[in-house]
This record gives C-alpha cells, structure tokens and sequence, in this order.
C-alpha cells in the first residue's frame, strides 16, 4: 500500500467540482477528489452511484458541463481520451473489459495503440507480472477464465505506459480466491509506483487495500477520509461493508 | 481477348474494388454507400476531361482518385463517427443528387448519357489489355494495402471498433479520426472504379449509378464475408458470372437471385463464406504443408 492516508499536497490527479449528465438525467453532480502519486484510493457506491461516469469522465470520455480535471498540473478537462492515455491515463473497464474474438496478444496490443515501438518490452513486463497471458497468448481471449480476463484486461491498461490507472470493479463477478488474487496485484501494481483509483463494491476488500476512500450517491461525494477511518465508520459499515 | 470475356474480367475487377470500398467503412460499421456517387463523380468528370480537355487516361485516372478522396475527406468531417444509420442517408442522398445533377447537365449528356470515350490504345483489342492490366494492377495494389492496413495496429483498433467503439476509446483510439481515414480511402477506391469503369465501357449513363449498384456491391461484400478482405474475391467472380450461365428469361431477375441468396447467408452463414476463422485455418494448413515440404 503507498504512503499518506491524508489528502496529497501536489495530487497527480485533481477532480474538482464535476458535474456530467447524460441528457436530462445527471450523473455526477459538484463531485471533487484527489489522488496522489502512489495512492491507491478507491470510490464506493451503490449501482448507479456515479463512479463508473467519475472514471469515464476523467478518461475523456465524457464531457462535463461544468468543473474541472487536472493530470499532474495540466487542465484536462475537455482533453479527449486518446490524448489523455497518451499522457499516462488507462482504464480497466468493468466487466466487458477484452474482445473475445481476439487473441490474448491482439488485447494486449490495443493497449500499446499509441506506443508499438515500446510494445515488446512492455509486454515482457505484463507477461512478468501475468505469466498465464505468457502462455496463453496466441489463445482466443474468449476462451479464458473469469479470473484470466480481468488478468487480460490490466495487463493491457498497464501497456500504454500509463502513471494514473483507472480500474473499475476489479472483483465483479470472480471467486473469492481470485478476488485475492487481483487485490494483491493492485497492491503489487501501486508498490511500482502506479496512481491507482479503484472502484468497487467489495467494500472491505478495497478499504483494507487503499489508503483513501470517497463515498459517491447519487453522483455526489458524501463522505471521504482515509481508509482505516472508513472501515470504522458505522454507517459505512451497515451500508457497504455488511458488518 | 475476346469482348465478352474482356467485360467479365474487367467488371469483376471493378466490383472487387467496388466491395472493398464498403469493406473498409464497415470495419468500423458504416455503411458509406457514398463510393457509389464517387464513383460517378469522378466518372463524368473524369471521362469529361478526356473527352473534352484531351486529358491522357493516367491524369483522369489520378484525378479521379483524388477527387473521390476529396469528397469523402471534406463530408467525413460530418459523418466520420456518425452512427450506421446516418451515414447510409448520406449515402442514399449523394446517390440521389449526384445522379440528378448528371441527368440535367447537358455537359455530361443529360438522361442519354457520355459516349465515345476515347481508347487508350491505338487498337481495340490493346485498349482491352491495357484496361484489363491496369484494372487487376488496381485490385492487386488497393488490396496489398488494405491488406497492410488490416494487420497493423490501425486494423486492430478498427476490429475493436467493430465491435464496441465505447471499449476502443477507453484505450485511446479516435474513433472519428478511424472513421475519417476509412471514409476517405473508400471515397478514393470509389473514385477509381468511376474512371475504370467509364474507360472500360467507353460511354456512362446515369441509371448505371444507383441504388441498384449498391444492392450488388453489398450482395457480394456480404456473401463473400465481410469480416476479411478476401471474401469478395470468391463472391464476385460467381455473382458476377452467374448469370450469364442462366437462360436470358432468368437474367432479368438477377437483382431478385441476389437478394435471396443474400437473406439465405445471412440466416446460416451471418459473416459470409470467408470469416477469419477459416482464414487462420487456411494459413495453419499452408504453414503445416510448407514446414512439411
């Protein structure tokens, strides 16, 4: 886990007062976070909560109508995303995260869409810390394990070379075991040195990995403070953590 | 080489290069019927310039080419991205003015058409040689390139498009930009087949350019496979040549065969005869053979 459980001085990401819709219905409404380089923070919240749009947004996705982003001191608030990921922003998308018809190297390929030149030795990198996507490489990417393609889908993001990454839901719909797993390779990940923010809803799992959390509802943040702190709190606990 | 087979090979030769140029746009899942008024537009003009201005058969060609390039790039900055349905509208409304526009200009020889564009050779049966190389020069050069392009990093990206353009993004592809570059390059192959085609039937009319063109173009994009390049090669010679094996009672439904044959694919077969499955199991075979021999 990395340093400070206290808001950063000089954050590598900064989210302030954001607020997106989709149509008439808004999506995120005034929400303001930081990250630090080399924190994990992570993002909590019911379905529909915000979080997936909070992420979307600060990958360029999404335009905000009102607020702003700023990556390591540069407004990027209507950065689109390919510029973005260039400039060292990923996002591990929930769920849907690879193409199936597609082999385990092509995913892993898309993710180096901007940097080829550097592709070999960042995919020696990935196949360090994924030694199954090593083997698997030439295998179509529909073929592998629940576990397998979150594996994929990480490993991936981490091909673009990126310094923030954005990883939503990790632990949707995988066995406990690999649940673990994949926690400890984000830990792993953030002791390299990788800003990571997380969202989830295995609230206890990403509290105990993270040094801060942010309490989205309804596109707002209602509650922030460093993760032990989180864990702690009763409401948190009855909500989220099921304790 | 005797007429008929000269028009066989060298319509065949533009129909491939015809398909592809809705192959390229539909890696992405635009249906940019629009090659179809390049195809006119740089066929009248072209044919115009040679008839009129003396221009030589290589300048039209270029001209051609360019000017499809020019039309696709200037309207992709509006329909670059645009969902499936908006782009087959322009499509359909390129198709619609272009065709009227000809018909009225007497210039281009109005509902009659243009005749009497000239030779490239001194004889007949030269102007068919050249036509016939240059033509399958053009099918071997446009699907070299296209075939480069499908196994770049830009080929990748267009098959993660394909599929869910919202994913492609998130790892940084410009899914406008991609839809712009394959817009263009489908309007300049469109361009191409324009002047090939005024140069290998010497005359245009303007009922050739229409919405029919299109059903056979996409009769065979689809039938062939629209998931590899090389689907087309298959379906065109037999679509093509279908029908001069039928009585000519049977002739005149064509565009019905075509249809049914295209609904049937689409029930058993959704990607066509050649997917890239096959494909792989192609390469795997000849790579076994090769180590074997």
């Amino acid at each position: 886990m990395g340093a400070s459980n206290t808001a950063p001085d000089r954050p590598i990401l900064a989210v302030d007062g954001l607020s997106v819709s989709y149509g008439h219905v808004q999506a995120l409404r005034n929400a303001s976070i930081t990250i630090g380089s080399g924190e994990i923070v992570v993002l909590l919240g019911a379905n529909g909560a915000g979080k997936t749009t909070l992420m979307e947004s600060i990958l360029g996705i999404h335009t905000p109508h009102s607020g702003s982003i700023s990556f390591d001191g540069t407004d990027i608030t209507r950065v689109p995303a390919d510029r973005n990921v260039r400039s060292g922003i990923s996002l591990v998308p929930e769920g849907r995260g690879i193409f199936s018809s597609m082999t385990v190297l092509d995913n892993l390929l898309l993710g180096a869409h901007h940097n080829l030149q550097e592709s070999p030795a960042r995919l020696d990198r990935v196949f360090h810390w994924f030694p199954v996507l090593r083997e698997r490489q030439q295998q179509m990417a529909g073929t592998l394990s629940g576990g397998e393609r979150r594996m994929l889908a990480i490993g991936r993001a981490l091909m673009s070379r990126p310094r923030l990454i954005l990883i939503d839901e990790p632990s949707i719909g995988l066995a406990p075991k690999i649940v673990n797993d994949i926690f400890a390779i984000i830990a792993d990940l953030n002791a390299e040195g990788y800003a990571i923010l997380l969202s989830e809803q295995n609230a206890y799992k990403a509290l105990k990995t993270s040094n801060r959390g942010y309490v989205l509802e309804t596109g707002r943040v209602v509650l922030e403070g460093a993760s032990a702190e989180l864990l702690d709190d009763p409401g948190i606990k009855a909500a989220y953590v099921g304790a | 080489m005797p007429l008929s087979i000269f028009y066989f090979l060298a319509v065949a030769g533009i129909n491939i290069l015809m398909s592809w140029s809705l192959y390229l746009p539909y890696r992405v899942q635009q249906l940019h019927f629009m090659t179809v008024a390049n195809m006119t537009i740089s066929g009248y003009i072209g044919a115009y310039a040679a008839l009129n201005w003396g221009w030589p058969f290589a300048a039209v060609l270029l001209l051609g080419v360019l000017l499809g390039a020019l039309v696709g790039f200037v309207t992709s900055f509006a329909i670059g991205d645009a969902p499936a349905f908006a782009v087959v509208i322009v499509g359909f409304t390129f198709i619609y003015i272009t065709k009227t526009i000809v018909e009225n200009m007497d210039a281009f020889g109005g509902t009659m058409g243009l005749f009497g564009i000239p030779k490239i050779a001194a004889t007949p049966g030269g102007h068919r040689w050249i036509m016939f190389a240059v033509i399958y020069a053009s099918v071997i050069v446009v699907g070299a390139l296209i075939h480069r392009f499908d196994t770049s990093r830009l080929g990748r990206a267009t098959s993660a498009i394909f599929v869910d353009k919202n994913l492609a993004a998130t790892f940084g592809v410009d899914v406008k930009k991609m839809g712009m570059g394959l817009q263009t390059a489908a309007s300049a192959i469109g361009g191409l087949c324009g002047v090939l085609y005024a140069f290998t039937m010497r005359s245009l009319f303007p009922e050739f350019f229409t919405f029919h063109y299109i059903g056979i173009a996409m009769t065979m994009l689809f039938i062939g496979g629209y998931t590899t390049q090389w689907g087309v090669l298959l379906s065109v010679p037999i679509l093509w040549g279908l029908p001069f094996l039928l009585p000519e009672s049977v002739q005149s439904w064509r565009i019905v065969i075509y249809g049914v044959l295209l609904v049937v694919i689409l029930l058993i077969k959704p990607e066509g005869i050649v997917t890239r499955p096959l494909i792989r199991r192609v390469g795997t075979l000849l790579g076994a053979r090769k180590r074997a021999s």
